[in-house]
């Protein structure tokens, strides 16, 4: 079945892998890899449970729907998924405080995609207007919450960093 | 005190989650671990001439392949009937339907054995019109040789032909929604010493998969362990079984342990979506607005197996007017047995659909007497001490007016709001009106009709530490939280641990009927107080105390008040601990003489603002302002979640959710095509609440969970109605039908009033007729909601 | 070469593709994947190995020259948010998802054919050209009437599309379009238009099997434009100019109607841009 062979650095370890030529970074990741943090949602680029993080050599980190990329074709490339996200020593993120403190979080699968992609955009716009929270965050969907407590985790978070540098 | 009852606690497993830890059921591994995969009917309705396994056996690395003739037990399975096969043998009856089964070692395998499989068939003629299904001759004579009727329930209140001076009728119709929770089914099978299987599965509800697998696999029910594993999402539609039986089978078969993960396709096929329907309904009224009579009908196409269909058309049927007083009524309905996918439980369990029909109906009644909508469900509300059309006294707060003043007393959204059609920048240069409308709602909490509703929990106590086993399934909920919170403080405690439910403890019934804190949330209480008692009875003995001065306050044990030790303290190394159950007053069918049908109500009230591009026929939902009847504030933050949550889901119906069937072929079995409200989407959500304790219930609590989403789907709909001056009876409602004005309005006729035969009954009189039926289910209580 | 298997090609270097590209004629090329992978999940699609683009550095990025915007195939939709041509860059803005548009391509979106895709109409009112290289060398080819039917182009065996042109615009040029929620949905209709020397270009996406325009339909709403038409009158030659489809989305007569109301209103922005209307 392994049509290709390849490394894949992800989460700051780097492996071997063998997979079909189709198969996707989230079945790489998952099902090769043990690495489960990524969740299967819809597999076909909908629902955002998937995303991680991936800086091809010569690019910007940017973060992507796992399922819906061929893994060998990010041959060689750093993936960093919802397990490096973690605050100072190992605590929570300040995005993650935020989820549980404002009741983002009920089942929980789309958590991680969401804290990814929340992450990336106050990464590179610590102050987001609330349309531009929403601009960012609709590749997520998700079932339980209607998003109410996800805008407001991510707009705590936000505050956060501006009393943070403030 | 800290971490107690009424404060916003935060998830025992939200940690987890939030750093993508969290074991869900579709991360379940093990050494040895096989891939079971299904092999599925593309036919709705087809006898199958000939299965070969020869191709897929021989494929390298698969283990197992099963059909029909591989089930050792009984071969039918179902909530209420047991109708449906576990592996279709002869004939299959909606496309999608399991034919066989396999297990291989890694997907890929299991996918291209899948492949191998041949299956012929013989393709019959599927019937996929609910109405011809009604009269058609059986469609599965060998379970249902009555008919095609799942129920028909058909009642009478007061004098259903009394007039006022006006009626209004329409019909309308409801599109079938999928619960579309985001992590589709899985599960894992392990074969256990002594022929046993364990079962770990997302599901709502452990007990009855427990009875359904035992019985198909032909094993008492103690040698299948039914064990939860982590839920992303239900809202209902875990509550039948799907892949259990066949992993549990495939593990048998293989001796290894089997896990199961569905394709997002496949769950759209392999559960159980809301039923869709035609509702037709008359109301009659004074001219002050005063409803003199409603007559309805409804028809919900129960797709080809029963699962909770004979329940949900009694939900539907009997709540058809709405949290209203209506002396005078003639209400009927069936769900019947068609080649569509089947139908069952979702959120809300067929009020969403009477609400919405019932809610247009009170509009159309006010536009015709030219009153303020507002104004004529005042006028009409339901009180304590009431009859409801079904004969049940509401003797338990019915607070109607007051979630309805609640709601209109809320301010209007002021500045910008996200445009219609959103991202597609649509409406820029076209004329967008904003539409305001309300609705109203009554949703039966927990199971009903005699259907046992109960729960167990064990909760023990040791140097402060609580553990709370139950076998309520947590599917997202919160009820983890709420236990924590019952807990600490009943108990004191200072940590907590909910335990993995499983079947080693007594049944807690499903999660659903917005049952869970009312169920398993007071049998924890229950044995929480036992345990605080025997603690403090210990303390009493050790300090020659008399018991009756001792209580606990915060996490210290006070005698008279005063403080005495930390119940950290109270009994270092002694474990004490408790088991009790709780079960509602007994609940009677529909026309029982002997008591009401339903444990209790829940009433909510909500008013939606849109804003409409009328010529495109998009829609922006700019706030929805809710006020519930929701008995205490537990958790106010997980209550929150609760109505954000609930709303949301109801205005996917309103506006974009539908699963489309075309000929039993389910168009869109993908999030491309059947579309649910991203963040874009979701509204302005302002939350208030009425606090009036339910009877019976510690801290007066009460069920809140559908309410939310059976007021969202009628409000949207009114205020989009607002918005364009169209009829609207249809949900989803698509852009074509505003932008192309598609749908009947309501026939509204002037009528000579009419009063109420004296003579007439008071209560309810039930009409049975040889086809009524009733779906029973013989060991774990039938379901209901 | 990054990767060479016999089902697998990760070329670096154009020359790398065609090569690998003409050693595996079977092979589907893809370049991020997102066109593709769905596809395959459902089985509306066979592939027999891919040749992926995604590697290949010089096929990614955007150049400008006196008189041409240039687009590389490779460049990711993300990036072309910000282009001046504002016709390409709203269709780029609202197209998928914020996750899916770091991998998805112009190229892949093109290759697809499919006429409810997003930068298609852009395209196609741009006066796009395409750059087609094969083992032969590069030539040019107009985008109108490159997709010949719904997934199919006019591309040659062994070919592959690695850039396009637009004429520079830094005028009015927009895009807008329908669907059944606010964000992440796939085009009902779609509309995109450019101004320039008061003269408008329209093109409609999902109007039929491929893409549409008509020299008769941008008469008309060039006419609107300067106040010498109506809506009406725009709306009835787009209703003429269009086939759009019946499905379980929408009916076809819906879809006349949107297309119609758009055109009025891409129009009628036009006129705000150029100081015309109101």
């Amino acid at each position: 079945m392994a049509d290709v062979e390849f490394e894949l650095t992800v989460d700051g370890t780097t492996s071997a892998v063998e997979a079909g030529f189709s198969e996707s970074l989230l079945t790489v990741l998952r099902d090769r890899l043990g690495v489960r943090g990524p969740k299967v949602g819809c597999a076909h680029g909908r629902c955002g449970a998937c995303a991680v993080s991936v800086t091809v050599p010569g690019e910007d980190a940017h973060v992507l729907c796992a399922c819906l990329v061929p893994a060998a074709i990010v041959a060689g490339c750093a993936v960093s998924t919802i397990a490096s996200i973690n605050g100072p020593d190992g605590e929570l993120s300040d995005v993650q405080e935020a989820f549980l403190a404002e009741g983002a979080v009920q089942c929980g699968i789309c958590t991680a995609g969401f804290v990814t992609a929340a992450t990336e955009l106050l990464d590179t716009n610590p102050d987001p207007t609330r349309e531009e929270i929403e601009g960012a965050l609709y590749g997520n969907l998700c079932r339980c919450t209607g998003y109410g407590r996800i805008v407001a985790a991510v707009e705590a978070a936000a505050a956060g960093r501006r009393e943070a540098t403030s | 005190m800290t971490g107690g009852i009424g404060e916003s606690v935060r998830r025992p497993d939200g940690p987890a989650k939030v750093r993508g830890e969290f074991v869900y059921a579709g991360d379940l591994t093990a050494d040895d671990v096989l891939v079971g995969v299904t092999v599925r009917s593309p036919h709705p309705h087809a006898r199958i001439t000939r299965i070969d396994t020869t191709a897929a056996r021989a494929t390298d690395g698969v283990h197992a392949v099963l059909t029909a003739d591989d089930v050792p037990g009984d071969p039918w399975f179902g909530l209420t009937m047991r109708d449906e096969p576990v592996l279709a043998g002869d004939v299959v009856r909606y496309a999608g339907e399991p034919v066989v089964a396999l297990a291989a070692v890694d997907a890929a395998t299991a996918r291209r054995a899948a492949r191998a499989v041949v299956v012929e068939y013989e393709v019959l003629p599927a019937v996929t019109d609910p109405e011809v299904a009604l009269t058609a001759p059986p469609l599965h004579p060998q379970a249902h040789p009555e008919g095609n009727v799942y129920r028909h329930v058909a009642y009478t209140c007061g004098d259903p032909d009394a007039r006022g001076v006006v009626t209004v009728e329409n019909t309308y119709r409801i599109g079938m929604q999928d619960p579309a929770f985001l992590a589709p089914e899985a599960g894992m099978a392990t074969p256990l010493p002594g022929g046993g299987v364990l079962l770990e599965v997302a599901t709502q509800w452990l007990h009855s998969d427990q009875q359904q697998v035992a019985r198909a696999l032909g094993l008492p029910p103690e040698q299948v362990e039914v064990r939860l594993a982590g839920v992303g999402g239900a809202f209902g539609g875990r509550e039948d079984v799907t892949l259990h039986t066949h992993a549990c089978l495939l593990a048998l078969a293989t001796g290894r342990p089997v896990r199961v993960e569905y394709t997002r396709e496949e769950s759209f096929l392999g559960h159980r979506q809301r039923h869709p329907g035609t509702i037709w309904l008359r109301h009659s009224a004074d001219a002050d607005g005063t409803i003199v009579a409603v007559e309805g009908r409804v028809l919900l196409d129960g797709g080809a197996y029963a699962s909770t269909s004979p329940v949900v058309i009694t939900n539907t049927v009997t709540l058809l007017q709405g949290p209203y007083r209506v002396p005078n009524g003639r209400f009927e309905g069936s769900s019947v047995r068609t080649h569509n996918p089947s139908c069952g439980a979702m959120r809300g369990f067929g009020v969403p659909q009477a609400a919405f029909a019932h809610e247009a109906q009170l509009d159309a009644l006010a536009a015709a007497l030219g009153l303020d909508p507002l104004e004529v469900r005042l006028r009409n509300a339901l009180r304590r001490g009431d009859v409801a059309t079904f004969g049940q006294t509401l003797d338990a707060p019915t607070p109607v007016r007051e979630v309805i003043e609640g709601v209109r007393d809320l301010p209007l959204p002021t500045g910008p709001a996200k445009a219609p059609g959103g991202v597609g920048r649509a409406a820029e240069g076209g004329t967008v009106r904003r539409g305001v409308g309300y609705a109203v709602t009554i949703k039966n909490l927990a199971f009903s009709e005699g259907h046992t509703d109960e729960s167990t929990a064990t909760v023990s106590l040791r140097d402060g530490h609580a553990t709370v086993h139950c076998a309520c399934a947590e599917v997202g909920q919160g009820f983890v939280t709420v236990a924590e919170q019952i807990a600490r403080t009943v108990l004191g405690a200072t940590t907590v641990t909910v335990t993995q439910p499983d079947t080693l403890i007594a049944s807690a019934g499903s999660t659903s009927a917005s049952r869970q804190t009312m169920a398993s949330g007071t049998a924890v209480h229950r044995a929480c107080e036992v345990v605080r008692d025997r603690l403090l009875a210990r303390v009493a003995r050790a300090g020659d105390l008399d018991p009756a001065t001792l209580s606990i306050a915060g996490t210290t044990v006070c005698a008279a008040g005063r403080p005495l030790t930390e119940v950290a303290d109270a009994a270092p190394g002694h474990t004490v601990r408790a088991t009790e159950h709780f079960a509602h007053p007994d609940t009677y069918p529909l026309g029982s003489t002997e008591g009401g049908m339903y444990v209790g109500f829940g009433f909510s009230a909500q008013r939606a603002v849109v804003d409409v591009d009328v010529d495109l026929g998009l829609v922006s939902v700019v706030q929805i302002a809710s006020c519930q009847d929701v008995g205490t504030v537990v958790n106010p933050t997980q209550l929150l979640g609760q109505i954000e949550g609930g709303i949301v889901q109801g205005m996917g119906l309103a506006l974009m959710e539908e699963v489309v069937v075309v000929d039993g072929l389910i168009t869109n079995p993908h999030f491309e095509g059947y579309l649910i409200p991203t963040i874009v989407d979701a509204p302005e959500v302002v939350s208030t609440y009425v606090t009036d304790p339910e009877p019976g219930m510690p801290h007066g609590w009460k069920g809140v969970g559908e309410p939310p989403l059976c007021t969202a789907v009628p409000a949207v709909a009114a205020a989009v109605r607002a918005a364009t001056g169209l009829p609207l009876p249809a949900v989803p409602i698509k852009p074509e039908h505003i932008a192309l004005g598609l749908g009947s309005t309501p026939t509204v006729t002037w009528t000579t009033p009419r009063p109420a035969a004296p003579s007439s009954p008071g209560r309810a009189v039930v009409e049975l007729d040889p086809t009524d039926r009733t779906g029973t289910w013989d060991a774990e209580g039938a379901t209901g909601a | 070469m990054l990767l060479a298997a016999p089902r697998f090609a990760l070329p670096e270097t154009l020359g790398e593709a065609i090569t690998a590209l003409a050693d595996r004629p079977d092979a589907t090329v893809v370049a991020g994947g997102t066109e593709v992978m769905p596809d395959l999940l459902w089985r509306t699609r066979r592939a027999e190995g891919f040749v992926s683009l995604r590697r290949v550095r010089e096929l990614r990025g955007v150049t400008t020259t006196d008189d041409e915007l240039v687009v590389a195939a490779g460049t990711p939709v993300a990036a072309l948010i910000h282009v001046e041509h504002r016709a390409l860059a709203a269709a780029a803005t609202s197209l998928g998802t914020p996750l899916v548009r770091t991998e998805a391509t112009i190229g892949g979106n093109v290759m697809s054919a499919l006429p409810y895709r997003n930068l298609l109409p852009a395209l196609l009112a741009a006066d796009a050209a395409l750059e087609l290289t094969g083992p032969g060398g590069t030539r040019t080819v107009p985008f109108d009437g490159f997709v010949t039917a719904p997934g199919v182009t006019a591309i040659g065996p062994g070919e592959l599309l690695t850039a396009l042109r637009l004429p520079r615009h830094r005028g009015f040029a927009d895009y807008a379009k329908v669907g059944r929620r606010n964000a992440q949905f796939v085009a009902t209709a779609s509309v995109a238009a450019v101004a320039a020397a008061g003269r408008v270009r329209l093109a409609f996406g999902n109007a039929g099997p491929t893409p549409v325009r008509s020299d008769a339909v941008d008469a008309v709403a060039t006419a609107l434009l300067d106040g010498t038409a109506t809506p009406e009158e725009l709306r009835a030659a787009v209703d003429a100019a269009v086939d759009p489809p019946t499905d379980p989305v929408a009916s076809a007569e819906y879809r006349r109607h949107a297309l119609g109301v758009l055109a009025v209103r891409l129009v009628v922005r036009a006129q705000v841009d150029a100081g015309l209307g109101s």
